[in-house]
């Protein structure tokens, strides 16, 4: 990179403050730095707020039971929890936090539900407006004492997964109030970010990263992390960042010890014309947990996808350890759209399992691209479009399931409060259009391999404080329905 | 409540980015996501109730109904004015009241399951104009609501996925794809109220859903894919019945069924069923009474049934075509549907079979007959489930093929090239495949070589090439025989139409020269993904049917322009040149043809202006080198305004080379692009920046490991084949700016420059604690230039091999020995010549010597050797480094990279890797060609073994040591006479005429610096022929014969620095034309219209950024098939 915009970076990333743990002002007026139109109202709330009375700690406390602007949602490899992260973006509360579903309860109160939709189910209501969605309260799915607390405006969540070689699994969390990425430990069945036991505690400073090599002195995370994509076998995560077009690498091995920011690159892709901003959005690996894996990074300025693999050094005593991004091949979205190819504004991105398929979801215009991305016969992957279609505005995010009959992709259309279903098949077509609640924003799927329970697509519905959870199971007759609505939607 | 929710909405805007800006612009029009589209014909009608003859005053008049297309058809023939007439029964009312019943379109929006509708009048296609609806165009949206504000589409059904028309014209029926049904919607009660002014549907339509059900009653509950009606064929003069009638084909994918659907009761009435084993019947007795499906609409319980969905042959597209033509070719009117399908088993290897044509009664429209064509897969095993699949496909008629308007008739009787019938098919390989169905019943390839088409004179060979004919090869770089769009766009569509039925003509009755948008004959429009729309020629009677030879005649009747199936090419007059130009303006530098021609839109493939010879920064000493290797040149002589001197060299590929020298420059138009060329010396292997991707980019970034089997450049995103590495090529390391600071280095890394770095530029990366400490460990790594000579090749691995330093004028032959002083003497004189040479000097020494480090090591190199011995000390040369041959000697080589210790090398290390001793061809759209893959066993690079033959113009290298070429091998093609090809490239034994102001090369030149003469002439050169894909052409003087003004003790020397390059514009390449219809965000759909017009259905949502444009929800667009230059637009 050139060193300009390293030096961007640096210029657009005020000093952090350091502090043992966030304050809900000192957040805010964090945050303000980069959105102050915003913080203007939240302030002049706030502001308002303080003379009449201060709020204790309690009072502010973010609640263990609930949702509050629900963003990033993933499940752990097992599929007996679900990860679900809570921006907390009105800043209610003191914090956000990462609570954990189980996906057990889900299963058992929608096979009630579906099998014997007669009865009553506790602490639940059937919705008044779509008969075959059953409404319950949030509290009685959530593990209470297996939540953490992160800071505000959390995006996105990866799961990062030892189990395969014994380990634990671990959660990355970027907050965009501090700018920060958090992480946590997930064992006995629950996250675990501090050096104490306490329960539903606040992810401390070690597990909070906001600088290279975790010193202050050396380059700080960039503001406005966005998406975080999570490796295992490779020791990584990667995180985007939506203001400044930069990717930072975090080298995490299965030793939490040594979980650490080592590289940042920063302006990996052109500036909006208007805003001069560069963003980084969406982010991927082609073939996660597998040797040398190729990560591909979107954007949200430029119509670029570009590729990175990481580079790894011998870290003592044999071992090797992810230390930087080699930035690799890109290619321009030039082939969908706009009378010339021309597609921009990419969001989410996901692989298909096998790594040989690559969806994106662009707002200009608004289309799912699919492209080709298994191997060449010279031994890179091809990237060519292979299908597309029309989707709605202001997608956000896509995931990829195939329950059985084929694989289909999930786009969650934020604008909408849709989750549209398309079919890759041929040229791909969409296949239905899912009401899902107000503000989908990510979805996590849930093949159901661990037990004989729906496969189940889970859309986190931030404008609403829900959780929407679709079957997505062949041959249901509720197939590609909100069968039940984790929480009860948020008036408007 | 309200600032909680502004607060919530902050939040989605800045604290999740799930909603940010972006956008301005004017609000969505009329339409919402249209899918599809279909017509009908409504107004005033006698209704003569079938009594033969012009109508009869007992005749009841009905002022407004449907009625069958046909008489609509009557008054909008594709041309004159003149052939508009009513159709028998409906002329003119005895008082003077003309029947004018109007064209309107269904315009079906699968999202909101609506029908949006539009019209326009009965008129010739020549009468079109181009606008915009309800702005001027020549069609007008109407409001299906009048009680609704804004312009209102009809509701019909949840998910509809196609809509057509009935037989008798009075229904639009639609299969849906969210309930399973069918829903028919009475054209006379959405049009008979129609307040004709306000265009508004005042009335609600009535709507009839119908479940689709077998013989027996079972309701059939499964999803349709696609739809197509028969025409609307019935007779006109009846009154419309009270339901739908004739019958529709509906595909269902999961049923692996195609099912003929009677339209009046919804009954299934025949059916086309894929068996287990991919193979195709027609159902009939009891398998047809009884057909069902497994359900995937709930049914009347809630549940679904039939059981589950089978793997096998899923139907997803459908086209029928009645074709009405009865003449001598063809004894009667014919009827066929085709199907195209995804998961297709193959029935042999290397096959599969997606298509399938079904003969229907031409009447009845049931089905007679079955059949499957089978597409070249390289993938499909016998027996298997095949990856190829099709997604849309479109039939043509019958079509009499060949002819020239210029010198035959072009109507379908006359067909000089036989008869066709053709399957557009889409297909998932993201071409479109093109089979012949009526008489050859296979599949054509339509990406032949077209080198290899200028021999044949019969026109009917050309209609449906055989794939994979050994005599005549596919175009190097094809993915297989379908047609491939530019750019890499997917095509999404396909419709095959006519277009005009006569040429143009002036008042003096001859044919004039026609746009490339106006068309003569049959063609098909695919629109692409990126939103173009590509012009296909079927049967182009403005062209020529086969190629010429004739001079006049070379690349106007290119294969590629004159065959079926190519795509159009947009240029005028390829075959216009500076000889057959009249114009009194006309000199040797003329770049294009003149504007009565066609201008910058003619002609043939050439250069937009002389190459350009770039030297490195001031390394060679133009004055002293005469001539450094270039592009052939020719003389012209037809400077008429004499600017420039007569004759005056220019090159063979320029627009004023004679057309049979540029003709054989570019053999094969197709393969053309237009783009810039460069050659250069020692060139890095990719040159993609950061607005350009086509071949990678030129500088990437790995890590060096060096431990007990040597160094190895590794790179995780394993690029090496895929740039086309290959062993004795040169890996530069490029280390870091420091002009960047540490920018170019990860965090906690610094650049560091050794402090005794001279002439080198570049730092390392180095973790900052470290750097210091291992400055003098890494001393030679960090003062050298970091050129690895590359050992084996992996795909993600290069091993590298330092590299020693080798004097650039060695001969190419190689130096001889040591007992001469060759070497010296000839660094002595590249000194003169080459400004940025190293220095010779007493403390300076060539050896010729064996070097197993580079290509063909039995060629000596003149080495650079280096002394430590203080009685005869020999220096190494800038950014190289003195080798000892022994530890605790004095002599030693001097090296240009050394193997650093692995602590030196921790960080990324930016590199870029070079052809060794070799021009590197690359051209910004073709990028570097070469036929390089990873062997499939191994990750190892290797050369594709079926580039071969015809195909090794797949290369983008140019050595300077090649084979002699053979004269009698074909020059367009390189064939040679008794099988085989000559080598590519290769050296023309006698050298080549060159025609410029250099002297000609004789052994008394070597003795001084050759002056250049005053005039140009003609003189014989050194010469290498090189073919690509796209041209074919020779560089000239790439060695001496002797070195310029030199001691004369060497031979073909090269006078070439690292970097030297040869670059030129090449304009004019293959140009398709485009659908000039603006802003198509996402056609997904092309249709075939009334009077042969295409219609363009876009369902993407065109995002305005501009307050003076809407922002839309799809539109369509009408285009005149006899000209697509005109359209409308429908929004």
């Amino acid at each position: 990179m050139e060193v300009s915009e390293v030096s961007d970076v640096m210029q657009a990333t005020p000093p952090v403050p350091r502090q043992s743990k966030p304050h809900s002002m000192r957040t805010a007026v964090s945050t303000c730095a980069f959105r102050p139109v915003a913080c203007a109202v939240v302030l002049a709330l706030g502001g308002a707020g303080v003379a009449g009375c201060t709020a204790s700690a309690e009072d502010v406390r973010a609640p263990q039971d609930q949702l509050f602007f629900p963003t990033g949602i993933a499940a752990t490899s097992d599929e007996r929890s679900l990860f679900v992260v809570n921006a907390n973006s009105e800043l209610r509360y003191d914090s956000g936090s990462v609570a954990v579903v189980d996906v057990g309860v889900v299963q058992n109160v929608i096979a009630s539900w579906l099998d014997h939709p007669e009865q009553d189910q506790t602490g639940c209501s059937r919705d008044p407006d779509h008969s075959e969605t059953l409404i319950c309260e949030e509290a009685q799915f959530f593990r209470k004492d297996a939540a953490v607390r992160v800071g505000n405006f959390a995006t996105d969540l990866a799961v990062q997964d030892f189990s395969a070689t014994g380990g634990i699994t671990r959660v990355f969390v970027p907050t965009r109030g501090d700018p920060s990425i958090t992480w946590a430990d997930f064992f006995n069945g629950s996250l675990h970010c501090t050096v104490g036991t306490d329960s539903y505690s606040l992810c401390d400073d070690s597990h909070r990263l906001t600088s290279v090599q975790n010193n202050p002195d050396l380059t700080a995370v960039p503001s406005e992390p966005f998406g975080v994509f999570a490796d295992a076998t490779n020791g990584f995560a990667m995180v985007t960042h939506l203001s400044t077009g930069a990717v930072t690498l975090i080298r995490a091995p299965s030793e939490s010890s040594r979980v650490t920011v080592v590289d940042v690159i920063g302006g990996v892709f052109a500036g909006d014309p208007t805003t001069g901003l560069r963003g980084a959005s969406g982010i991927a690996g082609r073939q996660p947990n597998a040797k040398g894996d190729m990560v591909y990074v979107s954007s949200s300025t430029e119509r670029r996808i570009q590729t990175f693999t990481v580079g790894e050094l011998d870290v003592g005593g044999g071992v090797k350890a992810a230390s930087y991004l080699l930035p690799g091949d890109f290619f321009f979205l030039d082939t969908v759209g706009n009378n010339s190819g021309d597609s921009s504004n990419s969001r989410g991105i996901q692989f298909s399992p096998s790594g040989d398929r690559l969806y994106i979801t662009n707002r200009a215009p608004p289309m799912l691209q699919i492209y080709d991305t298994s191997l060449s016969p010279s031994g890179v992957p091809r990237n060519e479009t292979i299908g597309a279609s029309d989707i709605c505005r202001e997608a956000s995010t896509v995931a990829v399931l195939d329950a059985g009959d084929g694989e289909r992709a999930y786009v969650t259309c934020f604008q909408d409060g849709q989750v549209y279903v398309v079919d890759p098949t041929g040229q791909s077509r969409v296949e239905d259009i899912i009401t899902v609640g107000r503000g989908p924003y990510a979805s996590a799927t849930i093949t159901g391999k661990n037990g004989p329970g729906r496969k189940l697509l889970f859309v986190s519905n931030f404008l609403e404080d829900t959780i929407a959870v679709i079957d997505v199971t062949p041959g249901s007759a509720r197939r590609n329905r909100v069968v039940l609505r984790i929480g009860t939607p948020r008036a408007p | 409540m309200k600032r909680v929710w502004l607060l919530a909405a902050l939040g989605a805007a800045s604290g999740s980015g799930c909603g940010d800006p972006a956008t301005t612009g004017g609000t969505p029009l009329n339409l919402d996501r249209p899918i599809d589209v279909s017509f009908a014909c409504f107004g005033a009608m006698r209704l003569t109730k079938g009594h033969p003859g012009a109508g009869v005053a007992d005749d009841e008049v009905l002022d407004a109904t449907a009625q069958p297309t046909a008489a609509c058809a009557a008054l909008s023939p594709a041309l004159n004015a003149d052939d508009k007439a009513p159709i028998k029964g409906q002329e003119t009312l005895s008082d003077g009241r003309a029947l004018k019943p109007a064209w309107y379109a269904f315009i079906l929006q699968s999202s909101s399951g609506t029908v949006a509708l539009a019209t326009w009048n009965a008129q010739p296609a020549e009468a079109m104009v181009t606008g915009v609806s309800d702005a001027g165009g020549d069609v007008r949206v109407l409001d299906g609501d009048a009680l609704t504000p804004g312009k209102n589409a009809i509701s019909v059904g949840e998910d509809p996925i196609g809509i057509a028309t009935d037989k008798a014209g009075c229904f639009e029926v639609t299969a849906n794809a969210g309930s399973c049904d069918l829903s028919a919607l009475e054209i006379n009660s959405v049009l008979d109220d129609i307040n004709a002014a306000a265009g508004k549907v005042t009335t609600p339509a009535r709507v009839d859903r119908k479940p689709v059900t077998n013989a027996l009653g079972g309701v059939m509950l499964a999803r349709p894919a696609a739809m197509v009606g028969e025409p609307t064929s019935a007779p006109v003069g009846f009154a419309c019945p009270a339901t739908p009638t004739g019958r529709v084909y509906v595909a269902y994918p999961s049923c692996h069924l195609v099912a003929g659907i009677d339209t009046a009761t919804g009954k299934i009435v025949s059916g086309i069923r894929y068996d287990a084993a991919g193979v195709p019947s027609i159902l009939s007795g009891a398998a047809l009474d009884g057909v069902t499906c497994p359900d995937e609409c709930t049914n009347a319980a809630g549940g679904l049934a039939n059981g589950p969905i089978t793997p096998g042959v899923r139907p997803v597209a459908l086209d029928l075509r009645f074709d009405s033509r009865v003449d001598s070719s063809k004894a009667a009117a014919t009827s066929r549907l085709a199907i195209g399908a995804v998961d297709s088993v193959s029935p042999a290897n290397g096959a599969a079979a997606p298509l399938t044509v079904v003969d229907l009664d031409p009447d009845t429209a049931a089905p007679t007959a079955v059949s499957q064509i089978s597409l070249e897969d390289a993938t499909a095993q016998a027996g298997m489930r095949a990856k190829l699949g099709v997604t849309s496909v479109s039939l043509s008629p019958q079509i009499g093929m060949g002819g020239n308007a210029g010198v035959t008739p072009v109507d379908d009787e006359h067909a000089p090239a036989g008869q066709g019938q053709y399957i557009y098919a889409v297909a998932t390989d993201g071409t479109v495949r093109v089979a012949d169905v009526l008489s050859l019943r296979r599949e054509c390839d339509t990406q032949v070589d077209g080198r290899f088409l200028r021999d044949i004179t019969d026109p009917t060979a050309v209609q449906c090439l055989a794939p994979r004919d050994p005599a005549r090869p596919r175009r190097s770089g094809a993915k297989g025989p379908g047609i491939e769009l530019p750019f890499g766009a997917l095509p999404t569509s396909v419709a095959i139409f006519k277009g005009r039925t006569a040429p143009l003509k002036d008042s003096a009755g001859s044919v004039v020269l026609a746009a490339p948008t106006t068309l003569l004959g049959y063609f098909a429009m695919v629109m692409a993904s990126s939103g173009l729309g590509y012009v296909v020629n079927i049967d182009d009677d403005y062209s020529d049917d086969v190629f010429s030879s004739s001079t006049d005649k070379l690349q106007n009747t290119t294969p590629v322009r004159v065959i079926a199936h190519q795509l159009r090419d947009g240029f005028f007059s390829r075959s216009a040149s500076l000889q057959s130009t009249t114009d009194a303006t006309k000199v040797c530098g003329s770049t294009d043809p003149l504007s009565s021609v066609g201008g910058a839109l003619a002609g043939g493939p050439r250069l937009l202006g002389p190459p350009s010879v770039t030297a490195p920064a001031s390394s060679i000493n133009l004055a002293s080198v005469l001539p450094l290797p270039t592009i052939q040149q020719v003389a012209c002589t037809l400077d008429v305004k004499a600017e420039s001197p007569d004759p005056t060299p220019v090159s063979e590929l320029a627009f004023a080379a004679p057309p049979d020298v540029r003709d054989q420059a570019y053999p094969d138009l197709g393969s053309v692009f237009t783009e810039t060329w460069s050659a250069t010396w020692e060139g890095v292997l990719s040159r993609d920046s950061i607005g350009v991707s086509v071949d990678g980019p030129a500088i990437r970034v790995g890590q060096l490991v060096v431990d007990g089997f040597g160094m190895r450049l590794t790179d995780p995103s394993r690029p090496f084949c895929d740039i086309g590495a290959e062993p004795f090529d040169i890996v530069d390391l490029r280390g870091c700016s420091p002009a960047n600071g540490d920018g170019d280095c990860p965090a906690g890394y610094t650049c560091y420059v050794h402090p005794k770095s001279v002439g080198v530029g570049v730092g390392a990366c180095m973790l900052k604690s470290e750097a210091p400490r291992l400055a003098d460990a890494c001393f030679s790594f960090l003062t050298t230039f970091r050129r690895y000579t590359v050992g084996t090749t992996e795909d993600g691995q290069l091993r590298l091999l330092e590299r020693k330093h080798v004097l650039e004028t060695t001969p190419i032959d190689g130096c001889v020995d040591d007992a001469t002083n060759q070497c010296d003497l000839l660094a002595q004189d590249a000194a003169k010549i080459d400004i940025s040479a190293d220095p010779f000097n007493a403390r300076t020494h060539w050896s010729c010597q064996a070097d197993p480090l580079r290509a063909d090591p039995t060629r000596k190199r003149c080495i650079q050797v280096c002394s430590t011995d203080q009685a005869r000390p020999l220096d190494c040369a800038v950014g190289t480094t003195c080798q000892l041959l022994t530890p605790g000697g004095t002599e030693g080589v001097c090296m240009e990279g050394v193997e650093p210790p692995q602590a030196c090398i921790n960080g990324p290390q930016r590199y870029d890797v070079r052809a060794s001793e070799a021009f590197t061809v690359i051209g910004t759209r073709s990028g570097y060609v070469h036929p390089i893959i990873k062997d499939p066993a191994s990750s190892s690079c290797i050369r594709d073994p079926n580039v071969k033959d015809a195909n090794s113009v797949q290369t983008g290298r140019i050595p300077l040591k090649v084979p002699a070429c053979n004269p009698a091998a074909n020059p367009i093609t390189g064939q040679l006479p008794g099988g085989g090809f000559e080598p590519n490239p290769c050296a023309p034994p006698a050298g080549v005429p060159q025609f410029d102001f250099s002297p000609a090369s004789t052994a008394t030149a070597c003795a001084a610096v050759p002056t250049p003469r005053s005039t140009p002439a003609s003189r014989t050169a050194q010469a290498i022929k090189f073919r690509n894909r796209a041209m074919a052409i020779t560089l000239v003087d790439p060695y001496q014969s002797c070195m310029p003004g030199g001691q004369g003790v060497a031979t073909n020397v090269p006078l070439l620095n690292r970097g030297y390059q040869i670059e030129f514009q090449q304009k004019a390449g293959y140009t398709p034309v485009v659908l000039p219809v603006g802003e198509v965000v996402y056609p997904i759909k092309v249709v075939r219209g009334p009077t042969e017009s295409i219609w363009v259905v876009d369902d993407g949502d065109l995002i305005s950024t501009s307050i003076s444009q809407a922002s839309t929800l799809g539109r369509v667009f009408r285009v005149e098939g006899i000209d697509i230059s005109v359209f409308n637009v429908i929004q």
